[in-house]
């Protein structure tokens, strides 16, 4: 099943200032999908084109083989409802304590009070952190807050999760470990999006690439050969089996499309290590 | 509505949070309500004034001399359109007003020799006939009667009267429109910064799915209470000071009824939320 679709999607900005130019790709359901590129290039373009904060200029746009290129302005919450986000800054509330950044979320999504405490600590504890639902997001370190932002992005149980330069704010080794949750919460049948310059992480973990330059996806013969481990080529994407794997039964604009309950399988086990040293 | 609590809590977390931009929002709507309401206060009161001025038009009806039945005279008047009622006054009346009005002029009391006074209705007017049109109407058939020498009814009183009285409405409507137009731009702004101050938090919430409404809401009712306050604050303002200059008997001055305070309050508040509501939307387009 496709989960993204873009076709032939060109964005132009005022000032013949170009966007996206003829982007044509599909990620399906469960797909892990990285984009790449320089500054520029048109990666956060898409991701805005797919949570429908931008229209595209022409081309058509499919989320869960629903179209959603003309999607009304009152439509677009209810689309943004299946996807979680995740950016590099985390933009969280930093007024807010962590238990009520996620709490936020539910209340949006009208679920009564018992089953938002259940699904906040069962969220926190997913991410590791459960004992720190009363801190504040500015006393938790920069790999805490964009968990913290992970959880939150998930906590509606998406079917999509973008995430924007996520290790952009982060060292290696905890770029690494959130590398390792998004690929956890894959393999639980969100399709995964994440926008990337650290190249290191693309070489690490074999999943479906897109390159982009100058809002032109490149053919895969010119993809720059740093994406790759010396002497291998590009992978086809890799699918894990998922432990959900049922398509939403009504279209995803409509305004209860999204459960009131999850029942989730447990916890997430610690990120492995790293398979290599590079 | 499942939600009203989280609404009120959060309308009122953003009270307290944005303290600074929220208490001089407060400010300004009470500063500009407050001239508002002074604006009403003397409107108000001038036209109480007018009012009480107007209870005093009358018409004085001179009776020829040696008119025999003067009481027949009085029911014919009495029968007229407009006649609340009438005050006989005879020559030695008449005589006698004059002495008690003029009692320290003794040179002018001397040269009254002789009772040159006519007998006279006094005429009151009910209060319909109170307008140029309708004294001028009552008193032309008033002097139509034979027994009537002539009227008397302050002509030019009554016209500046008038005029004056057009003169205060039509400078009342124009300066409480413009008043109330700016207080809209000056509200407006004021709640636009508390609003501004947490672009960020609007801007996260349309990205995790919630409807405008959903976010709209609480500024609503945080704009709402802004401009209750601040229209509260300059009602007890307005009624603080004339309480003030009574108790010093310095004027005496009519409070602001009680529907008039309450349109005011009404309005801030109204105002309030239309300024919270254009504030957000600016924000929402995301």
């Amino acid at each position: 099943m496709e989960m993204i679709r873009f076709e032939n999607v060109y964005k132009e900005y005022a000032h013949n200032i170009t966007g996206l130019a003829d982007v044509s790709l599909v990620i399906n359901k469960g797909g892990f999908a990285f984009l790449c590129g320089p500054s520029g290039a048109g990666k956060t373009t898409i991701m805005r084109l797919v949570f429908s904060a931008e229209k595209p200029t022409s081309g058509r746009i499919f989320i869960s083989e629903e179209e959603i290129t003309d999607i009304s302005l009152r439509q677009v919450p209810y689309l943004r409802r299946h996807i979680g986000m995740v950016f590099q800054d985390f933009r969280l509330l930093t007024d807010r304590t962590i238990f009520d950044n996620l709490n936020l979320i539910l209340l949006v999504l009208g679920i009564p009070s018992a089953e938002r405490k259940r699904r906040c600590l069962s969220v926190l504890s997913q991410v590791g952190l459960a004992h720190r639902r009363n801190a504040y997001p500015l006393q938790l370190s920069g790999g805490e807050q964009q968990r913290i932002a992970i959880a939150r992005a998930i906590i509606a149980d998406p079917l999509i999760l973008l995430a924007d330069e996520p290790t952009g704010n982060l060292d290696p080794d905890t770029s690494w470990d959130i590398l390792q949750t998004l690929r956890q919460i894959n393999a639980r049948g969100t399709t995964v999006v994440v926008a990337t310059h650290n190249y290191g992480l693309v070489r690490r973990l074999h999943a479906k690439l897109f390159y982009l330059r100058k809002g032109r996806l490149l053919p895969k013969e010119e993809y720059p050969q740093i994406l790759y481990h010396e002497g291998e080529t590009m992978e086809e994407e890799v699918v894990l089996p998922t432990l959900e794997s049922t398509p939403p039964e009504k279209s995803i604009l409509a305004k209860d499309s999204v459960p009131k309950a999850i029942n989730y399988q447990g916890g997430f086990e610690p990120p492995p290590p790293p398979p290599d040293a590079r | 509505m499942a939600n009203t609590g989280y609404f009120l809590k959060e309308a009122l977390a953003g009270f307290s949070r944005g303290k600074a931009a929220t208490s001089s929002a407060i400010a300004i709507t009470t500063f500009t309500f407050l001239i508002l309401a002074v604006f009403l206060l003397i409107a108000h009161n001038l036209r109480l004034i007018i009012i009480e001025a107007k209870k005093e038009v009358s018409i004085e009806a001179y009776i020829y001399e040696g008119v025999a039945n003067p009481q027949y005279l009085g029911k014919k008047i009495l029968d007229i359109e407009g006649v609340a009622g009438v005050e006989y006054i005879s020559k030695e009346d008449a005589e006698e007003e004059f002495r008690s009005s003029f009692e320290n002029d003794a040179s002018l009391l001397e040269v009254l020799e002789k009772n040159y006074f006519p007998a006279s209705y006094r005429i009151k007017l009910s209060e319909e006939m109170h307008s140029p049109q309708g004294v001028a109407e009552v008193a032309s058939k008033v002097v139509a009667l034979k027994e009537v020498e002539d009227v008397d009814y302050m002509r030019e009183w009554l016209d500046n009267l008038t005029s004056t009285i057009h003169i205060i409405q039509v400078v009342g409507l124009v300066v409480g429109i413009l008043l109330g137009l700016i207080s809209i731009v000056v509200i407006g702004n004021a709640i636009r910064l508390t609003v501004l101050a947490r672009s960020e938090r609007i801007s996260i919430m349309r990205l995790v799915g919630a409807t405008s409404g959903f976010v709209r809401i609480p500024f609503l009712i945080e704009g709402l209470l802004v401009g209750i306050i601040g229209g509260a604050m300059a009602v007890g303002l307005v009624y603080l000071g004339c309480w003030l200059l009574n108790r010093e008997a310095l004027l005496t001055i009519s409070y602001l009824p009680g529907s008039y305070n309450l349109a005011l309050v009404g309005s801030a508040g109204l105002i309030g939320v239309l300024g919270a509501f254009t504030a957000v939307r600016k924000h929402l387009k995301v």
